[in-house]
């Protein structure tokens, strides 16, 4: 199953870095559109959630990870996308509208958000199915 | 699993391109590229450079028709601007961008907040009165 990893410093710019990474894998491997505009705007939004969130009690950034599998024979496609930052604590001051993971949700077949490995950070994974040649 | 190839990171500049003329009391600004959390101050900046008030601007247009992608970041963008219009006594119109924009728009219920056209050309007054 063809799957690849991109690590990069939770830093504003990782976003589009990540976002086209993963599309541009995902088109490589004849995922279709739809639903690669979806996907697109899913993993814009789970690394921005990560960038704007994970990291706000540090001095700097820690990681932010993408991975992708395509998943031709079944049709789908899955990405995860982890930081190994604060993890999910309810904030008073968020910076954000809470739309993003609602949005994810919506859009993706599947969709979960659970603590990283080791109880560490947070994973994101969302999966889109697909009409495979 | 393999680590996936390194692109080149393109600067905020080369991603989103903003372009505004101004005839009239119509600004028309162009926006082409992507509209995410970098890039998304740009516009800012510039929708806030022409100082409706000031110069007598009573028509914004805001053309999304060269954006290749906009996530929930340039979404607020646009709801502010639609804000800031609607306390500054200026009209904002927005131009439709891709079927993936449309998409958001809809999916949020933003688009029921926004002056959405086609064309800048839909617009009464026409642009560049």
């Amino acid at each position: 199953m063809p799957s690849a990893s991109w690590t990069h410093r939770a830093e504003p710019d990782c976003v589009a870095s990540l976002r086209n990474q993963i599309v541009g894998f995902a088109s490589e491997h004849r995922v279709t559109d739809p639903p690669l505009g979806d996907l697109k705007l899913a993993v814009s939004e789970a690394a921005t959630n990560a960038v704007l969130h994970a990291f706000v009690d540090d001095a700097t950034p820690g990681a932010l990870t993408g991975t992708i599998h395509v998943d031709a024979g079944a049709g789908c496609v899955t990405v995860r996308v982890c930081d190994d930052g604060a993890g999910m604590i309810p904030r008073s001051n968020s910076t954000g509208l809470g739309l993003g993971l609602p949005l994810i949700a919506q859009i993706a077949d599947e969709f979960s958000i659970r603590a990283g490995a080791e109880g560490v950070g947070t994973e994101v994974c969302m999966t889109f199915a697909y009409s495979a040649a | 699993m393999k680590e996936g190839p390194v692109a080149a990171q393109e600067t905020p500049d080369e991603r989103l391109a903003v372009e505004a003329q101004t005839q009239g009391c119509t600004a028309l600004i162009a926006l082409r590229g992507e509209l995410d959390l970098v890039t998304v101050s740009k516009v800012a900046e510039v929708i806030d450079s022409l100082d409706p008030q000031s110069n007598g601007l009573r028509h914004v247009v805001l053309d999304l028709r060269g954006l290749e992608f906009m996530d929930l970041v340039g979404l607020r963008e646009l709801v502010r601007q639609q804000e800031f219009a609607r306390s500054n006594t200026h009209n904002l119109a927005v131009v439709r961008g891709t079927p993936d924009i449309e998409r958001l728009l809809k999916l949020t219920g933003v688009q029921d907040r926004l002056v959405l056209v086609d064309d800048p050309e839909d617009l009464a007054p026409p642009v560049g009165t």
